[in-house]
């Protein structure tokens, strides 16, 4: 940690120097504020868990069986959902490929399905899958004897893998649909087939920063928590996250919490190191989408395996239609649901204001440091993926720790927003950079040139610049945020409470109709809102 | 030898129809301004585009009913000619053997080639860490390779320096040497270093061939609008 402050120090001194260095700076230090506060924010957090571990008196951290089985399951189920995700993504991209379907409907579905909030996609499964779900009903209608569930080990892979399938066939569906179109010429005059393209001519195109996709899913399989937190049948299908969550509810032991925390957090660094190279790719997460010369076209075996993804990906949403028609609307204008959407709303709207700003300033800054060719920029994507490697039930956990001691001065709607736009700033961040980064030699010069103040080309030319971006990630982050479950399980209470606590809790209570009725609303809500910013994005209704 | 007839293709903010007639083989400069359609001209013929109405035949042959690979045509265009990850060997043997095997066969086949277009080195390096100009020799050796009678080069030479696109265009004047019934069609907005090659100018305006015919470079002086692009308005 000391190592940490250090540098912390020695970069903000960086800074300042250049900040001094640099002739036109109207604006400069009012961009990079929200960044100084975040490293403010972190140490201040860094030095909460220092001081609070230094006043305990007993520092034995319990690690028994229990925790060593956490570990190895989280590997495990990681290991197993990212190969899976990996492979049928990949399959899926190449039968999207051939297809006929207009690449922007196929890559809003797969954004959709990758944000899609994870307890609609739960429900949706137990839904189909459950041992009282709709397939066990059409068995018993047959008669067959047949009998399954999705608990358990095989519920956790199969709704894990429905998010990461869905963000690698997105990355690879991106590579094939930019595959430069002159090589497509070549491959067409030459008479080349589509297998001896992909594995022959186009392999090291498609497989470019691949790493950097099994990092990601690696993480998300890591820090996944409310998919085990709905699953797990069995103390042995226990991750690291879930054994958090339990050090902190049930044992109130949060020194076990915190320490769990960062033996997670270092894992997550080994994984996480792939990802920093993307400062020497910042085209990998590009949207550009060329006109395509179509040489390759869809067979029967695509059809069918399409027809399969489809039951896959559209099964779960059957759970709407079965919440419509348990329409409730005593329920939907109860006071504990309007304040649950009320507060969904307001946390959604204030993480995603939060990470929006130390998102722009860190980009801000990397930009700087990089056009400087300064290695400060490698701290400053470093400081960056910090936080996204922080799981946020031990974030949740130090936060706790931090209000107690301040005698819950921080209301937890604060707390929550917090935490959410901690885990939002990265995506932003890694999704905004391509375009930030985008022509910044041409533009340096000119900046320089006419003398254009940092705050003028922040409003003036990278916010047209990258506007299409940035309604994509913010439309992203804020369903991610309204959806999410993990630190509303610590900071609930009977007036705050969020959509998605409250589907839990009514589930928990044995209410499923009305748990798959509010689940409906929140995802129409959810569909529309995204709906709404896809007609902004392709009918040219102020984007062009 | 080639023959368009009334050749059309359109898109939503874009249309074009060609009618002209090559009747001997040699080079042919395909000029005009930039977005008038030489680019779509060179893809219709390659088939590369589907075509709306009209026809192409080649040697009495309609190239319509036939798919890219089938056409008797070689391609080379400014950029991504060639797989940057692959060797040198395997970029040119594509051009008549996908599958890439490194038979006696096939190196002998290359070595000849790269010979006859001074590329003097070790046909088992990476295209990539070659220079541009070595680059566009070695999609060259390819279209020499595959020995088609039709050669179409949309712009291969633009981003290369003034010395090395004359020898690019000496290499294709050798090409000739070898192959004396092949068409190449070169789009090019370097028309005066092209000049002392060429056997005739097709000059594309609007989506259409001028005056739907064939030009020498001192009748097409006389004309106005190609005066206006290769000289200036002022």
């Amino acid at each position: 940690m000391g190592l940490l402050k250090i540098k912390l120090y020695g970069s903000i001194i960086g800074l300042q120097v250049l900040i001094k260095t640099n002739q036109n700076l109207e604006g400069s230090l009012l961009i990079k504020l929200p960044f100084y506060f975040y490293i403010l924010i972190l140490i201040t957090i860094g030095t909460s868990v220092l001081f609070f571990f230094y006043n305990l008196e007993d520092l034995s951290v319990s690690y028994d069986n229990f925790f060593k089985q956490s570990i190895k399951f989280t590997f495990f189920q990681a290991i197993l959902s990212t190969s899976i995700s990996i492979t049928f993504g990949f399959i899926l991209s190449l039968c999207l490929y051939l297809s006929n379907i207009k690449s922007h409907y196929i890559t809003t579905a797969l954004n959709f399905f990758f944000i899609a909030p994870v307890l609609f996609i739960s429900y949706g499964v137990i839904f189909i899958h459950g041992s009282n779900g709709l397939m066990q009903k059409i068995f018993q209608l047959f008669n067959l004897d047949f009998s399954y569930s999705f608990f358990g080990l095989v519920g956790i892979i199969y709704v894990t893998s429905f998010f990461n399938i869905a963000l690698s066939a997105n990355y690879f569906y991106r590579k094939l649909i930019n595959i430069p179109e002159n090589y497509l010429k070549l491959l067409t005059a030459n008479k080349i087939n589509f297998y001896l393209a992909l594995t022959k001519y186009l392999r090291p195109i498609i497989l470019n920063n691949f790493i950097i996709l099994v990092s990601m899913i690696l993480i998300f399989c890591i820090s996944n928590f409310t998919i085990i937190y709905i699953f797990a049948n069995s103390p042995l299908l226990t991750t690291i996250e879930l054994a958090i969550y339990q050090k902190i509810s049930f044992e109130a032991n949060i020194l076990d919490a915190v320490v769990y925390g960062f033996i997670q957090s270092g894992l997550i660094i080994i994984i996480l190191i792939p990802i920093l190279k993307l400062k020497n790719n910042f085209e990998l997460l590009t949207l550009k989408q060329s006109e395509i010369y179509r040489i390759y076209k869809p067979n029967l075996l695509s059809g069918i395996i399409l027809i399969i993804f489809c039951f896959y990906f559209f099964t779960p949403c059957l759970v709407i239609l079965k919440g419509l028609i348990n329409f409730n609307l005593d329920l939907l204008f109860s006071l504990g649901s309007l304040t649950a959407f009320m507060y969904s709303f307001l946390i959604a709207i204030s993480s995603l204001f939060i990470s929006l700003l130390i998102g722009l300033s860190s980009l801000f800054i990397t930009r700087g440091l990089y056009e400087k060719k300064s290695q400060l920029s490698n701290f400053i994507i470093f400081t960056i993926f910090i936080i996204s490697f922080i799981p946020a039930i031990t974030l949740s956990a130090i936060l706790f720790l931090i209000n107690s001691n301040l005698n819950f001065i921080l209301p937890n709607f604060l707390i929550v927003s917090f935490v959410n736009s901690f885990l939002l700033t990265p995506l932003i961040f890694l999704f905004l950079l391509p375009k930030f980064m985008e022509n910044n030699k041409h533009e340096r010069l000119k900046i320089i040139q006419f003398k254009i103040s940092p705050l003028v080309r922040l409003i003036k030319i990278d916010f047209l610049k990258f506007k299409k971006e940035l309604l994509i990630i913010c439309s992203s982050c804020f369903v991610l945020s309204m959806g999410d479950l993990t630190s509303i399980t610590l900071f609930n209470s009977n007036s705050f409470k969020t959509v998605p606590y409250l589907i839990s809790q009514l589930y928990s209570s044995y209410r499923y109709d009305d748990a798959f009725f509010i689940l409906a609303v929140f995802v129409i809500f959810i569909v529309f809102f995204l709906y709404s910013i896809n007609r902004v994005l392709y009918k040219n209704v102020g984007i062009k | 030898m080639l023959e368009l007839n009334k050749l059309s293709f359109t898109t939503n903010d874009f249309s074009a129809e060609y009618t002209f007639s090559i009747s001997k083989s040699g080079i042919y400069a395909l000029v005009g301004e930039s977005g008038s359609g030489k680019s779509t001209l060179i893809n219709l013929i390659g088939g590369f585009l589907k075509v709306n109405s009209g026809s192409i035949f080649f040697k009495k042959k309609n190239l319509l009913n036939l798919s890219p690979s089938e056409r008797p045509i070689s391609s080379l265009f400014q950029n991504y000619n060639n797989f940057d990850h692959l060797t040198i060997f395997e970029n040119i043997i594509l051009g008549i053997d996908p599958s890439m095997g490194t038979s006696d066969f096939n190196k002998n086949k290359v070595k000849i080639v790269m010979n006859k277009l001074s590329l003097k080195m070790d046909m088992f390096k990476i295209v990539s860490d070659l220079s541009g100009g070595e680059q566009q020799r070695v999609s060259l050796a390819r279209c020499w390779l595959r020995n088609q009678n039709l050669l179409l080069l949309d712009e291969p030479f633009n981003a290369l320096d003034p010395g090395l696109r004359k020898d690019l265009f000496a290499q294709l004047t050798k090409m000739h040497i070898f192959n004396k019934s092949q068409i190449t069609i070169i789009s090019s907005h370097f028309l005066d270093e092209l000049v002392d090659i060429i056997d005739g100018i097709i000059f594309i305006s609007n989506g259409s061939v001028l005056k739907n015919k064939i030009f020498n470079f001192s009748d097409l002086k006389k004309n106005s609008e190609f005066k206006k692009y290769f000289l200036g308005s002022s």
